[in-house]
């Protein structure tokens, strides 16, 4: 029976480093991209509050999807290929299935939120929306000035995953995400 | 110490058991001498009332304990850092399952032991749950929360095969269901195959160790998840009759399984449910408003039914009809086997016109719905008269309930907009209190039958 109570034991953990390991692999594998974000969604990071961040391709116009006369639903998975604009990454195309890409694009992999489709616009989400320096990081970080810019660096591994990596202050990195 | 009403009780019932020719005489002093000895080198048994009350007093602890760590952390889980968190959270973890460990290995007062060896098996499996969703909390993974459901589930099970966790198997089942009710509702699935999918490997525990009650609760989530379906496609019409024919397949699936001597004890599970699912499906269609054909209340998830998924769903029922009466050749009730086939036939042709009929099925609505009206009675009478046949009480009383339930239905149907409504409350509440003397007296009478019939048969 000790045996078996060890491998119940030793598959959960394995499960809950397999959670962490995936996050991780984006992470250290991941091509590091610069979206565009509302700056004042930023600032309560810095005092350890949980915020949620609009970026720029959250909401796509309707006439970058590939495909025509195709039926979207909420909670369907589309690819977003994304190439780099002059300051930020830019949406090129919405993908129904992971299309073969450029090597100066990425594809992002996303889900519709909202399949109300009156404002031509396709609302979508990537596991990137919520982010939070815990209490005890925020309080050793040197606070940002009203005139700072605050961006966040993404990385977007092969898979269309991505991953908040590190958060900017005038495009230099104050804070990196790490595994302890 | 011993258990002496046990003893005493055995001394009481041993005569009888030589009367009947399962023990023999010279035996009987031995087997008194074997068990007063056995009870005398177990440890105190007597105490069983004082261990219950020890059991539940650890479980009180075990729950306050739970809160109290909860509470603190959730007040100072911020101010910890990543690598803190994630000690407590795999210690605790390592913790109950390390303790379930020792109790099991525990030899004296061994029916205690193992309850707290489950016992902390649960918490275990509970703060696992608790863990998947705090470590997507420090790493920011905000992915399709259902997976975090089901790798819980299967964790569960997990426990559940490689330990012999009891408690493992039913949280496995109800987080298997609340993954399923959540992929239909939160994200549109319209029919969650993954679920009886992993209902499967439920089965095997269940009769590997005789868990029957879990396997009843295994076979009502089978039925509700059914009916998440049902909610999803309950407009459209061709849909329901397909969900009738599939319970009618599992029905005779769970008669053909009492043929074999393997699955002899799992046969009356499908028979039953499978049995509440078919008389689920035809009872809908007895409601006129129901009978259309539109694409569900999700409008534009939903895939249209038709023709050729009732094809083969009628295809399954013949096939296991033929299965069946191959099987139970000479021991098969031939009088409600022709019964049976009769009231299918007639169905099966209704069907075809139905489908023939296709949107302008609900033109036809009054024919359509009193046609199934007579053949759900029908239906009602033969499962009534088959479980009477084959001494099942379950199904007579599943007949009975379908009974007073259409018996109601139709009575609100008709009377609610024609009669006066206080006439309408006086009538149903007498067509109730007279319906239910009747119903239970008459059930009552078939269950003595039954029961005479399955004494004459011993």
């Amino acid at each position: 029976m000790g045996l078996r109570i060890s491998l119940v034991v030793f598959l959960l953990t394995l499960t809950l480093f397999g959670i962490i390991g995936i996050k991780q692999w984006t992470l250290h594998h991941g091509k590091p991209i610069t979206l565009q974000v509302d700056n004042s969604d930023l600032i309560p990071l810095f005092t350890g509050e949980v915020v949620r961040i609009r970026y720029n391709i959250n909401a796509i116009p309707l006439d970058k999807l590939a495909e025509e006369d195709v039926e979207l639903n909420t909670h369907e998975i589309v690819y977003v290929v994304l190439k780099k604009g002059i300051t930020y990454w830019e949406p090129e195309k919405v993908y129904l299935k992971k299309p073969n890409i450029e090597p100066d694009e990425i594809v992002l992999k996303g889900e519709i939120t909202n399949r109300n489709f009156d404002s031509d616009m396709l609302y979508l989400k990537y596991g990137i929306e919520n982010y939070s320096i815990s209490a005890n990081e925020s309080k050793k970080l040197e606070k940002p000035g009203t005139e700072d810019k605050i961006g966040v660096q993404v990385v977007v591994d092969r898979f269309g995953n991505a991953a908040i990596r590190a958060v900017l202050v005038n495009d230099q990195e104050r804070y990196v995400e790490k595994l302890f | 110490m011993k258990d002496l009403t046990f003893i005493q009780q055995l001394k009481r019932e041993l005569p009888t058991w030589v009367n009947k020719g399962w023990v023999k005489k010279e035996n009987q002093n031995h087997i008194l001498d074997y068990v007063s000895q056995t009870q005398e080198s177990k440890p105190d048994t007597s105490s069983n009332t004082s261990n219950t009350i020890t059991f539940t007093l650890a479980w009180m602890g075990v729950i306050l304990l739970t809160g109290g760590i909860v509470t603190f952390f959730a007040h100072t889980w911020a101010i910890f850092p990543k690598i803190t968190k994630l000690g407590i959270l795999f210690g605790s973890l390592w913790i109950c399952f390390g303790l379930s460990y020792l109790f099991q290995k525990r030899t004296s007062n061994i029916e205690f032991n193992q309850r707290m060896s489950e016992l902390f098996s649960f918490l275990g499996l509970i703060i696992f749950g608790a863990n998947i969703w705090l470590i997507s909390q420090i790493y920011h993974i905000d992915e399709h929360y259902p997976t975090g459901v089901l790798l819980w589930s299967l964790a569960a099970l997990s426990t559940a095969y490689l330990i012999r966790s009891h408690v493992g198997l039913i949280i496995s089942i109800i987080l298997a269901t609340l993954w399923s009710a959540m992929e239909t509702f939160d994200f549109m699935r319209s029919v969650h195959w993954g679920f009886p999918i992993l209902w499967l490997f439920f089965l095997y525990p269940c009769i590997e160790y005789r868990w029957k009650r879990t396997l009843h609760f295994a076979c009502f989530c089978l039925l509700a998840w059914s009916f998440f379906i049902i909610i999803l496609f309950v407009a459209d019409f061709f849909f329901m009759q397909v969900y009738f024919l599939i319970g009618l397949a599992t029905f005779l699936l769970g008669r053909i399984l009492t043929t074999y001597k393997t699955f002899k004890d799992l046969g009356p599970y499908f028979q039953h449910y499978g049995a509440a699912a078919a008389l689920l499906g035809l009872f809908i269609p007895t409601f006129p408003f129901n009978i259309t054909k539109e694409r569900g209340l999700f409008f534009d998830i939903i895939p249209s039914v038709g023709g050729t998924e009732t094809l083969i769903a009628i295809l399954a029922v013949l096939f296991a009809m033929i299965w069946l009466a191959k099987r139970a050749k000479n021991t098969f009730d031939h009088t409600s086997f022709i019964y049976g086939q009769g009231i299918f036939i007639i169905l099966c042709l209704i069907m075809g016109v139905n489908l023939l009929l296709g949107t302008h099925i609900e033109h036809h609505r009054a024919f359509i719905s009193i046609t199934f009206n007579v053949l759900f009675l029908a239906g009602l009478g033969w499962i009534i008269y088959s479980g009477y046949q084959f001494r099942d009480q379950v199904l007579v009383n599943l007949g009975f309930v379908f009974f007073a339930l259409i018996i109601l239905s139709r009575y609100v149907d008709t009377f609610w907009t024609y009669l006066n409504r206080s006439v309408f409350y006086i009538t149903g509440g007498l067509i109730l209190t007279v319906g239910c003397y009747y119903f239970e007296k008459q059930r009552r009478k078939i269950a003595a039958r039954i029961e005479q019939k399955a004494g004459g048969r011993e």
